[in-house]
């Protein structure tokens, strides 16, 4: 019956333990995580048409509006579309720049600006911040230009302007750069709890040594009368040397960490708002 | 006359006739100047000398007995202790089972020399009350058999090594040197022997003469301070327990041998200055006139039975030092790991998110 009890108690403390265990990984999980479930917020505008060529129905307009914001809250990044009548003699990447650098005023901002231009007959869509260094490169940009270049050809404004919003708004949750993103996260987390768990082990053996202080002893320098030893003979002998020769590395690579965010992007002369952005275009005539 | 030896590099046959100067291995190359050849064929002669030790045996007698003694007997473990009457002991001192008072006498054997008790009973209770507070892993159910105030004073039976000691060591060393020579990092090891002899005198080394209690616990107590041995008396017995020896000398004595042996070659060993790596490749000791006695030294012990298994708790009689061995809870030990992981895993991501 003692050892019935035994075994009881020892059932209960090892599930209060694991009670514990269960308790500080749920907490510890729910402080990992809840960062990584927050979106990455970048300032983003209010405004998501900006309907100067007139292009658009009030209907329309407001339908595009809804959409658009909706998919730049989804997605975390500025979706824009910005129409006008004439580009007045500017070009129509340096007028969609300035558009968005007016818009978009945070040097971390991320978005895609749609600029078309009625008279001129000209559109670009200009991606810029992470919009432009993780989700639509230059190439992807390129074949979204052209895709909705038939709409524009058609003069179904709507039709382009939704279908941008839903592409823009599918590529910026597909990207896998983003997913990255979690993986270095639990990476991280991940190591953390190896540090610690070696830490932990240690401190617990710690604990169990002292536990037992029962031990042999090696030798009988506690019986040896004082003074009495004294050394007789004393030879060192050269035997011998041997010797070993191990060729030096010589490390001449040295690392170029890849180029590459600003690749494609042309900033345009002129001033900008706020700090460096990085960001593309993709122009042309319908 | 050939002596022949092992290559000191590789270990190979050399022969070597006396007279010949430097003499080059066979098998790897090496070559050795006459002193080496002379230092390695005078280590192969000492090793074949061996060693040389000889002992005195001490002789207890019984003593007679004067009837207010007793024999506590234990069945579990077969102790047959002697004590007072009066002590009314119940409890096995060795591995904690119920002891029974009989009248047949074993005999005490009178013991050349004996450290009487200097520690009290109460302080040995306290010892060990402090020793089991904060032990996080303890286990819960430990504290409470309520065992604590059992503790019985024993005196223990000891059979000491007396002798002036002759030691002859022989080690390897290395001298290491790194440098670069042009494209190459090059090492030169120097290797040495290096030849040691010296003499130590030991008194009164140690070895306990009972199968009940293993040198962890017997040498953890240790060092008792033998300036304060006595020549016997029977009125240092009054009050506590003591027992006499099951392991014969003869038994015991390799024990101190080596323990001696360990001695001299550390100290020898401290001699050797300027050498990296230095390892003792042969030890031998000469005693001559080693003298054995027979002696009973104090110690507070207690042994408590936990989950089939013995923990025994033992305190220098006459210096205080305590040693014992406490149950681990491995289901404690776990929760703890656990906890701390979790902890510092929190603890050390808050830290990184913040800072990094």
């Amino acid at each position: 019956m003692h050892n019935a009890h035994n075994a009881k108690s020892i059932l209960h403390k090892i599930s209060r333990a694991f009670l514990i265990l269960i308790a500080f990984t749920a907490t510890f999980t729910a402080m990992i995580l809840s960062p990584m479930l927050s979106v990455n917020v970048n300032a983003y505008t209010e405004k998501k048409v900006y309907d100067y060529g007139d292009l658009l129905t009030d209907r329309e307009e407001s339908r595009i509006e809804e959409q658009l914001r909706k998919a730049s809250e989804n997605c975390g990044h500025d979706i824009i579309v910005y129409t006008v009548k004439s580009l007045g003699g500017n070009s129509v990447s340096e007028y969609s720049q300035r558009a968005a650098d007016g818009i978009n005023t945070d040097s971390d901002g991320s978005g895609i600006l749609y600029l078309v231009s009625i008279n001129d007959r000209e559109y670009d869509i200009y991606a810029f911040g992470e919009m432009y260094e993780r989700i639509m490169s230059d190439r992807e940009l390129n074949r979204l230009a052209d895709d909705l270049r038939s709409y524009l050809s058609e003069g179904d404004y709507y039709g382009a302007f939704s279908e941008f919003g839903k592409r823009v708004e599918k590529a910026a949750l597909n990207n896998e750069d983003y997913s990255g993103n979690i993986s270095v996260r639990l990476t991280l987390s991940f190591s953390t709890l190896i540090v610690s768990a070696f830490i932990a082990l240690i401190i617990v053996f710690c604990m169990k040594q002292g536990m037992k202080t029962t031990r042999p002893e090696i030798t009988a320098g506690n019986y040896v009368k004082n003074g009495s030893f004294k050394v007789t003979v004393s030879r060192d002998v050269y035997l011998y040397t041997s010797v070993s020769r191990v060729r030096i590395q010589s490390n001449n690579n040295g690392h170029r960490s890849g180029g590459g965010h600003h690749s494609g992007g042309r900033s345009s002369g002129g001033h900008h708002s706020g700090g460096h952005r990085s960001g593309g275009h993709s122009r042309g005539r319908f | 006359m050939t002596t022949s030896f092992k290559c000191a590099c590789c270990g190979a046959d050399l022969r070597y006739s006396p007279g010949s100067g430097s003499l080059k291995c066979e098998y790897c190359g090496t070559e050795f100047e006459a002193e080496a050849v002379e230092a390695m064929a005078e280590a192969a002669e000492s090793d074949a000398a061996g060693e040389n030790i000889n002992w005195q045996h001490a002789n207890p007698q019984t003593m007679e007995n004067d009837g207010s003694t007793c024999t506590y007997s234990c069945s579990s473990c077969g102790a047959q202790i002697t004590g007072d009457r009066t002590l009314a002991a119940s409890f096995c001192p060795y591995c904690g089972n119920t002891v029974v008072m009989s009248d047949r006498l074993e005999g005490m054997l009178r013991p050349d020399y004996i450290i009487p008790f200097k520690v009290e009973k109460d302080a040995a209770v306290a010892k060990f009350k402090e020793f089991c507070k904060g032990k996080p892993l303890l286990p819960s159910g430990f504290l409470s058999s309520g065992r604590i105030d059992s503790v019985e004073g024993l005196y223990v039976p000891y059979w000491l090594f007396d002798a002036g000691v002759k030691g002859r060591v022989r080690f390897r060393a290395e001298r290491v040197h790194t440098r670069r020579e042009g494209d190459y990092n090059v090492t030169r090891t120097q290797h040495f022997m290096l030849y040691r002899e010296g003499v130590m005198d030991f008194e009164h080394v140690p070895v306990d003469g009972t199968s009940k209690l293993g040198a962890e616990v017997t040498e953890a107590v240790e060092p008792f301070d033998m300036h304060g041995a006595a020549p016997f008396a029977k009125a240092y017995l009054s009050g506590f327990l003591a027992d006499r020896y099951d392991v014969p000398q003869e038994t015991c004595r390799p024990r101190a041998d080596e323990r001696i042996r360990q001695s001299i070659t550390s100290a020898l060993a401290n001699t050797c200055r300027g050498y990296t790596g230095v390892r003792p490749q042969q030890q031998f000791i000469s005693v001559a006139n080693g003298k054995i006695a027979y002696a009973l030294l104090p110690m507070w012990l207690m042994t408590v039975n936990y989950n089939g298994k013995s923990y025994t708790f033992a305190m220098n009689g006459q210096t205080g030092k305590f040693v014992g061995e406490l149950p681990i809870s491995w289901a404690k030990f776990w929760g703890f790991f656990a906890g701390i992981t979790a902890a510092l895993t929190v603890i050390l991501t808050l830290l990184m998110n913040y800072f990094g």
